[in-house]
């Protein structure tokens, strides 16, 4: 009977992991979160702005990756508006593009005037080529918006000529993080970075070895930074299902040994016999 | 002449090499042309992959072979875009974007945590106590795990530091090491490929 | 020279002069002992195995471009492809080879097409058959590769060369929804190749695939190469161990500045 375990179909696992994961979203756990050193830092480094400073926001992630990074980059954006920082939005990628021109509009609806607080510069071409252009002369590299204005029109913009001229740089990376270690690191300005989980372990030595300043990682750092920004969203949402989730599949593991044990110890017995 | 085209690009990944460390700006410049020339190069090469998609599922459709109707959705959605785009305001046009946000983003995230489904299903398969190498890996996952569930850490307040400590420590060194093996063995395939030694995808 | 460069230029020059020196010197002597690689052992005896039972083979090089820092991981993924085009035309086996990225198809179709001029039959070759243009979209083209797997029951999947959030959705998909395909795998990026050792057969580890092409030609001079990399990697071990022992008795901060001018 207990051999069975080592055999369930992966549908009842399918299912259960759907039911698991869907219910805290909609009956919320609320449960306890402790925030990590990296996330904290980040939080610090976003502190030190004043009102005024200028800051580079890029996205890199697709909707595909959206769950894990999404959170994160809502709630910083929260957090600069809050401090009234101005913030230049681009992706380097075609989808970061997409949630730039969706922040721009997001908070110019909320009050923050187009080009004087925020501008969305759209895509940046080329990946890392297009970025270590970018950073060394950033009029030349995206002379127009997304929205087809001329960058030396807006008051946003005015004087700025390469990345040294901007307070912080983040960049929500979806796999390239390294290019903005690479290519804006140099500079000696602070990089804040909203990882993917998969790639933290690799951008961590380069926290370590101050190249970068701040590290976000995946869901739970977005929860973490609206833990400390006090604005529950997504992150903290997504928290107790990825929670719930990490529960059963620790439940399934247990439940395959005790199947793969009982199932040896039974072919023992039978070899015995 | 058969060695021609081999030889241009060694040529030119030379000079992009010699660019990356060389401050010289007509290397600079010729660089940039050449990147930019890659671009295009890449843009047709989209154009012969719509083409082998759309021939290989027009046959599908016409010789009604099994999954046709998916084929024909497929085609549908090929052409539904360029044609939104083209027809109703471009790119960033309203219907454009309502495709790109309501259809291809919702289908792109709803793929990608079918993974998620994946992860539990592999975890189940795999962690099972078949040797000594098998536990060690078993307890140095659940362990891990258990540090990243906030929940279990009412049972013990320690799990998230012992499983930064796995991630770092060992982990971490075994890391470090594949990198820099990796690290040399990416730099000698380069110096493979622009020596021309290596030709399996070239002609 | 740019500045911050002048180690990186050093380092290049020192991998060049080593493989080309290597290179030479196993020109005329014995081929040198390379550890044998089972994955890719595997390799012949799937494919042949699939020919026999009648069931595909599937060859997919992931989903990096020739155009970024992981195309010597899609490279080497094509080379796989050239032996694995040249076992199944031998063998008569069903190959498939989907490609995602759009600069990768060329060059897949090149390669699948010297694998079947290599076994003597390129009569018998199909582009249009053999090597599938998926989607230039990540998800989908997974998905659909999923499918073919599942649906016609794929034998073997092999794959190798440049794969990022798609390891666990290959290396499980493969084994699920009625599959039950071998899977041998290869990657070297280090954030995801844990996902390929566990869940696949067979899996290279990091340079294990970068090697893979010199590995198969059995060329002298291309496996020199390889003995070129491991003298790289015995003088990173010396600066470790130089850079740690200076660390534990005073400061490695000198160490540090070279590497890092």
């Amino acid at each position: 009977m207990l051999a069975k375990l080592a055999h369930i179909d992966s549908r009842v696992i399918f299912a259960a992991f759907f039911i698991v994961v869907s219910l805290p979203l909609i009956f919320p756990l609320n449960l306890p979160l402790n925030v990590l050193g990296w996330t904290r830092q980040s939080y610090d480094e976003l502190q030190k702005l004043a009102a005024g400073d200028l800051v580079i926001m890029t996205m890199q992630y697709s909707p595909a990756l959206m769950a894990d990074s999404h959170p994160t980059a809502v709630v910083m954006m929260k957090h600069l508006m809050q401090k009234n920082v101005r913030v230049i939005l681009m992706g380097d990628t075609p989808d970061g593009a997409r949630w730039a021109t969706l922040f721009a509009k997001e908070w110019e609806g909320k009050g923050k005037t187009y080009g004087v607080d925020i501008v969305d510069l759209g895509f940046l071409p080329g990946y890392e080529t297009g970025l270590a252009a970018f950073v060394r002369d950033i009029p030349k590299t995206m002379p127009r918006d997304a929205r087809g204005n001329d960058v030396g029109s807006l008051p946003i913009m005015k004087g700025i000529k390469t990345v040294t001229d901007v307070k912080l740089f983040i960049g929500h990376e979806s796999g390239s993080g390294r290019n903005y270690v690479r290519q804006v690191s140099p500079y000696k300005i602070p990089v804040v970075i909203g990882c993917m989980t998969a790639d933290a372990y690799e951008l961590e030595p380069f926290l370590q070895a101050k190249q970068i300043q701040g590290l976000i990682v995946g869901l739970r750092g977005g929860a973490e930074y609206e833990k400390l920004l006090g604005a529950p969203g997504a992150g903290l949402a997504g928290n107790d299902s990825q929670n719930a989730g990490h529960l059963l599949v620790i439940a399934f593991v247990i439940l395959g040994n005790i199947g793969y044990l009982a199932e040896r110890r039974n072919k023992a017995r039978q070899g015995g016999e | 002449m058969k060695q021609l085209p081999l030889r241009l690009g060694i040529a030119i990944c030379g000079l992009i090499l010699l660019d990356h460390f060389l401050l010289i700006n007509l290397l600079r410049n010729l660089s940039k042309e050449i990147l930019d020339y890659a671009a295009i190069v890449t843009a047709f090469a989209m154009g012969l992959g719509f083409v082998s998609l759309s021939i290989r599922h027009y046959k599908a459709i016409k010789a009604r072979r099994e999954g046709w109707l998916y084929s024909t959705i497929l085609v549908m959605g090929l052409l539904s875009f360029p044609v939104a785009t083209f027809l109703f305001g471009g790119l960033r046009g309203r219907l454009g974007m309502w495709i790109y946000d309501n259809i291809y983003g919702s289908i792109n995230a709803t793929f990608y945590s079918i993974q998620m489904f994946y992860v539990c299903s592999g975890s189940y398969r795999v962690f099972r106590v078949k040797s000594t190498q098998a536990v060690v890996l078993g307890i140095a996952a659940m362990l891990v795990v258990f540090g990243r569930t906030p929940a279990l850490e009412g049972l013990w307040a320690g799990f998230p530091n012992l499983a930064d400590w796995l991630w770092k420590v060992p982990g971490g060194g075994a890391q470090r090491g594949i990198v820099i093996g990796t690290g040399v063995g990416t730099m000698a395939a380069g110096v493979r490929y622009l020596l021309g030694i290596e030709r399996s995808s070239t002609q | 020279m740019i500045q911050g460069r002048l180690m990186q230029t050093f380092t290049f020059l020192l991998t060049l002069v080593l493989v080309v020196y290597n290179m030479q010197r196993y020109r005329k002597r014995d081929v040198p002992y390379i550890r044998r690689l089972e994955p890719i052992e595997q390799i012949n005896v799937s494919v042949r195995s699939a020919a026999e039972l009648k069931r595909p083979v599937v060859m997919h090089v992931g989903s990096g471009a020739l155009t970024t820092q992981d195309a010597v991981q899609t490279m080497a993924g094509l080379a796989v492809t050239a032996y694995v085009a040249e076992l199944s035309a031998r063998y008569g086996a069903d190959l498939r080879v989907p490609v995602i990225r759009p600069d990768v198809f060329p060059s897949a179709i090149i390669a699948t097409r010297k694998g079947y001029e290599a076994a003597g039959k390129l009569t018998e070759f199909d582009p249009l058959k053999t090597v599938l243009f998926m989607s230039g979209d990540f998800m989908a083209a997974h998905m659909q590769i999923l499918s073919i797997i599942q649906e016609e029951k794929a034998y073997v999947a092999i794959l190798m060369g440049s794969f990022t959030g798609d390891t666990n959705l290959m290396g499980e998909g493969t084994k699920v929804g009625g599959a039950d395909a071998i899977t041998i795998s290869g990657l070297a990026r280090i954030t995801h190749v844990a996902f390929f050792v566990v869940l696949t057969d067979f899996a290279l580890i990091g340079e294990e695939l970068l090697v893979a092409g010199a590995y198969l030609s059995k060329d002298r001079a291309s496996l020199g190469s390889i003995v070129a990399q491991d003298w790289m990697k015995v003088i990173a071990v010396v600066l470790l161990v130089a850079g740690g022992i200076m660390a534990t008795f005073s400061s490695a901060s000198s160490l540090i500045s070279l590497l890092s001018s």
